[in-house]
């Protein structure tokens, strides 16, 4: 069974998103670009492991296929 | 796994690596977001220079604090009771209309605060405009305070001088440093800029990165942490400087010395407290320590000349040479040899690697080489306890005349050849002889693995004058 | 068509059959060797078959050992220089094959890959906090670097607990094993 919607697809429109809301407030001079990438970069990571992991608890056992 | 996941992957890494990287290399370079821009082509064509007085009152005692960038910082003593503030600013325009236009928004920010009167500029605010973002622009300030006032400076990109003032805190990158006449504390911070503080009254403080560092007298304690600079300290209280990937000479020192140096020789010379230098990949040369010395250096050589008391000594992959040594001697060597003149309290050195030479010793020996030989000659009479012992090497003892020692030698494999005029052998076998001189006294034990012993009547001119 | 017996000296014959023209070849959807010389550049030949991802990954595993080998250490990187390199064009010319294959009916279609274990979203989000807490001061990493083989022990943990499962659940009985790499187009 596939997964309902795209996994990577969802980190990577997070990271855009995330990515062009801090650049627009250091635009705006509130915050340090730089120091805010590098402090808060790491949520990619979490946010994706915590979508694995639902998707992980809630399947059903998958069949594997080979060939 | 799906290849999506794996390409995901190494986009998040990859991307928190360049995030990581890029703000490491900004706080170790010390340039804040206005430095980046010194690429951008801002300092660079025509430019026009215009110059603003201002004077300010300040009640006794007060400090001062200025904070700059894109230009030089001068603090010299002045009148008392006020702070003469010169601004030099030269800006980077096309024409001199547009130039003097943009240098009449360039003021000087001076405001007291409590006892601290804060001197600056309206860079930040001028930086902001998104019209004069693009505007290159020096600020140059020169400062004359009152006599003793504690002086603090935040500078990049410009030269800071501070002469006869109270005390000095100066912070800045990318241009040389220079504090003198400073009659209490000193505390420096500098990137990628020389620093020279010369006569502080107090202790001093540097943090050095990417630049050469003087210091001449100073009477208080010194602590010096550089990279990547050569240091040199001349005329200073207890000293203490960790260095790396840059020479370190010191000179005249009135108190203790610590030195911790990689990638670099260290040069000590006339210390007058304890010294203790440890080093990586460079020589240490010590001369005139008045108290103990220890040395430990890797991959480095140890010369040691006229230590009032102990040396201990460790090194490895080079030599050590010690001469005039007042206090006991400890060395470990590494794939190297020793040599060593005139130990006054006796030595304990094992090598391996190189022989061990002792010319000119008194007080009790005890070395022990392997894959090198012993070579030792009393500096007088022999009456204290000799142990030495060489594998791959032969054992050498001269003995002068009037000693007094129990002889026991052995060398086996190998033979002992013992021909000292007044030495009694009661046993000699293959390999081995016993004996005594002068009625016999101290121990001295002599013994070689796959080598000689030899024991011959003492021929240099030291053993001449017990 | 004619159908009228045709005579020969008096032996009648059977009309010969009109001629069918010979079905068509089938159009292959990929070119093998087409494949292998385009990944002479690292992960064009993937492009072609249709998996940029696994393109993004040959041609970071490519430029990522060449620049370890220059700039980290040669030993390790040097030796994934000519890997990476031949797996890649393997990888190509293999992958091609099979879509052609697969065209022409001789294969399933790859089953999907549904989900990975709990473990591998589990792994990334504990990195993710450990980093994340790290860059926020409460944590400091480096001073927990020493303790860098506890991972080794607990993959080899991992292992052994698997391999035990393994036994226990036997041949054929039972889910497949997590790490089971299929062969298609579809994934690595």
């Amino acid at each position: 069974m596939a997964a309902p919607f795209s996994i990577e697809r969802t980190v990577i429109g997070f990271a855009l998103l995330g990515l062009g809301v801090l650049w627009l407030l250091a635009n705006a001079g509130r915050v340090d670009l730089l120091s805010a990438l590098r402090t808060w970069w790491p949520l990619l990571l979490v946010l994706w492991g915590a979508l694995e992991l639902v998707a992980a608890l809630s399947r059903k056992p998958a069949r594997r296929g080979g060939s | 796994m799906k290849a999506s996941k794996i390409g995901l992957l190494i986009l998040v890494f990859g991307f928190g690596g360049i995030v990581e990287t890029a703000w490491s290399v900004r706080q170790n370079i010390g340039f804040g977001p206005q430095g980046c821009r010194v690429l951008a082509g801002r300092f660079y064509g025509s430019s026009f220079t215009y110059d603003a007085k201002q004077t300010q009152s300040v009640p006794a005692g007060a400090a001062i604090e200025v904070t700059n960038a894109f230009g030089g910082v001068t603090v010299r003593a002045g009148d008392a009771g006020q702070v003469g503030i010169a601004l030099r600013k030269v800006v980077f325009r096309p024409t001199e209309e547009q130039a003097r236009a943009f240098a009449d928004q360039v003021r000087i920010d001076a405001a007291l605060e409590g006892n601290v009167l804060r001197i600056g500029t309206n860079r930040d605010e001028l930086e902001n405009r998104s019209e004069s973002r693009e505007v290159g622009f020096e600020t140059h300030f020169e400062l004359t305070v009152p006599p003793a006032t504690a002086v603090t400076v935040r500078n990049e990109h410009g030269r800071v001088e501070v002469v006869d003032a109270a005390s000095v805190d100066v912070t800045s990158s990318f241009d040389a440093v220079r504090v003198q006449r400073i009659a209490g504390a000193a505390r420096l911070q500098s990137r990628h800029g020389d620093v020279l503080a010369e006569e502080i009254g107090g202790d001093l403080s540097l943090v050095a990165r990417h630049g050469r560092v003087e210091l001449r007298d100073v009477k208080g304690r010194a602590t010096v942490d550089s990279e990547h600079g050569d240091v040199s300290a001349a005329r200073t209280g207890g000293l203490v400087v960790r260095a790396s990937f840059g020479d370190v000479g010191v000179e005249g020192v009135r108190g203790d010395l610590e030195v911790h140096s990689q990638h670099g020789p260290v040069t000590a010379r006339d210390v007058s407290g304890a010294a203790k230098i440890e080093g990586s990949f460079g020589d240490a040369r010590i001369a005139k320590i008045g108290a103990d010395l220890r040395v430990e250096v890797a991959h480095g050589a140890i010369d040691v000349e006229d230590a009032s008391a102990g040396v201990i000594a460790e090194t490895s992959f080079a030599d050590v040479t010690l001469a005039r040594v007042g206090g006991a001697v400890q060395v470990k060597v590494a794939h190297g040899g020793v040599t060593a003149r005139a130990l006054e309290k006796g030595a304990q050195i094992n090598a391996s690697g190189e022989d061990v030479t002792i010319d000119g010793f008194r007080g009790e020996v005890r070395v022990e080489v392997e894959r090198g030989g012993a070579n030792l000659l009393p500096a007088g009479a022999l009456t204290d306890p000799v142990w030495a012992s060489a594998s791959h090497g032969a054992v050498r003892l001269q003995v002068p005349p009037g000693s007094r020692f129990v002889l026991d030698a052995t060398a086996q494999p190998g033979e002992v050849e013992v021909d000292v005029p007044g030495l009694v052998l009661t046993s000699t076998t293959a390999g081995t002889a016993k004996g005594e001189i002068g009625g016999g006294g101290a121990s001295v034990h002599l013994q070689a693995r796959n080598g000689e012993v030899r024991v011959q009547p003492a021929t240099t001119a030291a053993a001449k004058n017990p | 068509m004619s159908t009228s017996p045709t005579v020969t000296e008096g032996v009648p014959t059977l009309p010969a059959p009109a001629a069918t023209p010979a079905p068509p070849a089938p159009k292959l959807p990929k070119n093998p060797w087409l494949a292998l010389v385009l990944s002479l550049f690292p992960g064009l030949g993937q492009v072609y078959n249709g998996q940029p991802a696994k393109a993004f990954v040959f041609f970071s595993a490519w430029v990522g050992s060449i620049y370890g080998s220059a700039e980290i250490n040669p030993f390790p990187f040097a030796f994934l220089i000519p890997f990476v390199y031949l797996y890649n064009l393997i990888d190509a010319f293999r992958t091609a094959s099979l879509i052609n294959a697969r065209s022409l009916g001789g294969l399933p279609a790859p089953e999907e890959e549904a989900f990975e274990s709990p473990l591998w979203g589990g792994s990334l989000l504990v990195l993710g906090l450990l980093l994340l807490l790290n860059n926020l001061g409460w944590l400091h990493l480096a001073a927990l670097a020493r303790y860098w083989p506890v991972a080794l022990i607990v993959a080899g943990g991992a292992f052994l607990y698997s391999a035990i499962q393994r036994r226990r659940v036997g041949d054929g009985i039972g889910r497949a094993p997590v790490s089971q790499e299929t062969r298609d187009g579809g994934s690595l």
